[in-house]
């Protein structure tokens, strides 16, 4: 019971029934549930060319990866800084844990790529989670019932909250965020997914030469029930082999496909639904509940990342190993 | 019924049946790992990898639900 009562306890427990109590008082403008669009909004035109915000998503994403190595790089000491020491430390552990997946050799000529999805990924799901991102915009007025159409309508600049005061009955504001996440695009998802299984194919060719496509196209395996001098049984089950060969290359075509697909759908569904579960959740019931999803959705954000890099190392060792069927 | 509603038990039956099978996928994988883990702690860096990359491959399942799901109901 005293350790129940102790200040440890006591300090935390009153401040955060106070802010609730507070916060409870306060004339705070209610919050609103966010329209909720898969494609990215248009927020602005370029010479006609629609800019959306999740490709000034990805252009702050850049800016902040540039700057944030120039400075980082900028006067590099044998005997680290503080701020070398903490990135040496984020780039040795994950140099680590591609070395242990894919082995000495192969870590090196892997990591610079896996590394910056890895950067871009990290920063744009963080990014997407900054006070900068989502609340404000592009606001378009819009009649109930019609649908909105993005750079025509009448629109106004500001906070997503203003919506709500300035409604009327039988009209309503969408918010175009200026800034929404890179990664809840599918086009991001889709290019960096491409450019990894892209990736995986050169990586296939430079370690196995043409052979490597002799996974997609059996032909060697079938060009061995046609070699001289093995019997006619031996002929017959050469070629049965040959034939199981091609069937498991047309697989192994798909899954390539399946890889893509996969990738993009696993980075965009995360990323979107955990946009959409802050969303709803700080509707639901506003301010205090939607703060552990947010711890939640950061570590989400960190393990996707995660997830996508040691994904294509994985893929990548798989595609560089070489396959039993030839020895 | 008309079909917004069809739409709408649509979604919440695509998300909703299609977290049961992932559900018991990562639960089994986790159980998995920590019986691993207490049988032998010193592999733990050696299991982390697979387990990271099975879980990504058994929940990528729930997010293809979830993205049928945000389909039907929005697009």
């Amino acid at each position: 019971m005293s350790k129940l009562l102790s200040r440890k306890v006591l300090v935390p427990t009153l401040i955060i029934i106070g802010a609730l109590v507070i916060l409870n008082l306060l004339p705070f403008p209610g919050v609103v549930l966010p329209e909720i669009s898969i494609p990215a909004e248009p927020v602005f035109d370029l010479f006609g060319f629609p800019i959306t915000n999740t490709l000034l998503a990805s252009w702050l994403t850049m800016v902040v990866l540039i700057l944030g190595s120039w400075l980082v790089t900028r006067n590099l000491k044998t005997v680290p800084g503080r701020l070398q020491g903490a990135f040496e430390m984020i780039i040795e552990g994950m140099y680590n844990l591609v070395e242990g997946a894919a082995g000495r050799e192969r870590a090196r000529r892997f990591f610079p790529i896996v590394m910056t999805i890895f950067l871009f990924v990290i920063v744009s799901n963080w990014l997407g989670l900054t006070p900068l991102f989502g609340g404000w915009g592009v606001l378009h007025h819009a009649e109930h019932g019609q649908a909105v159409e993005w750079l025509n309508d009448s629109h106004s600049f500001g906070l997503w909250t203003r919506a709500e005061a300035e409604a009327h009955d039988g009209d309503y504001y969408v918010l175009a965020p200026m800034f929404r996440a890179a990664t809840t695009d599918m086009n991001v998802t889709l290019a960096l997914a491409i450019v990894s299984v892209f990736m995986t194919q050169v990586y296939g060719v430079q370690a196995l030469g043409v052979g490597y496509f002799s996974k997609f196209l059996a032909l060697p395996s079938l060009a061995k029930a046609f070699r001289p001098g093995i019997g006619c049984g031996g002929r017959i089950g050469a070629f049965g082999m040959g034939i199981i060969d091609t069937f498991i290359g047309i697989v192994e075509s798909i899954s390539e496909v399946g890889k893509v697909v996969s990738f993009s759908f696993r980075l965009f569904g995360n990323i979107f639904a955990g946009e959409v579960l802050l969303g709803v959740m700080a509707f639901l019931i506003p301010y205090i509940v939607s703060l552990p999803f947010y711890g939640l959705e950061i570590f989400v954000g960190l393990v996707q990342a995660l997830v996508f890099m040691m994904l294509s190392v994985a893929f990548f060792v798989v595609a560089t190993s070489g396959h039993g069927a030839e020895h | 019924m008309d079909s917004e509603s069809i739409r709408l038990l649509a979604s919440a039956l695509a998300i909703a049946v299609g977290a049961i099978a992932p559900a018991v996928g990562l639960g089994m994988i986790g159980s998995k790992a920590m019986e691993a883990l207490g049988r032998n702690p010193e592999a733990a860096d050696q299991i982390f990898v697979p387990l990271i990359l099975s879980l990504a491959f058994t929940e990528a399942i729930g997010i293809y639900a979830l993205v049928v799901a945000l389909i039907i109901k929005f697009v």
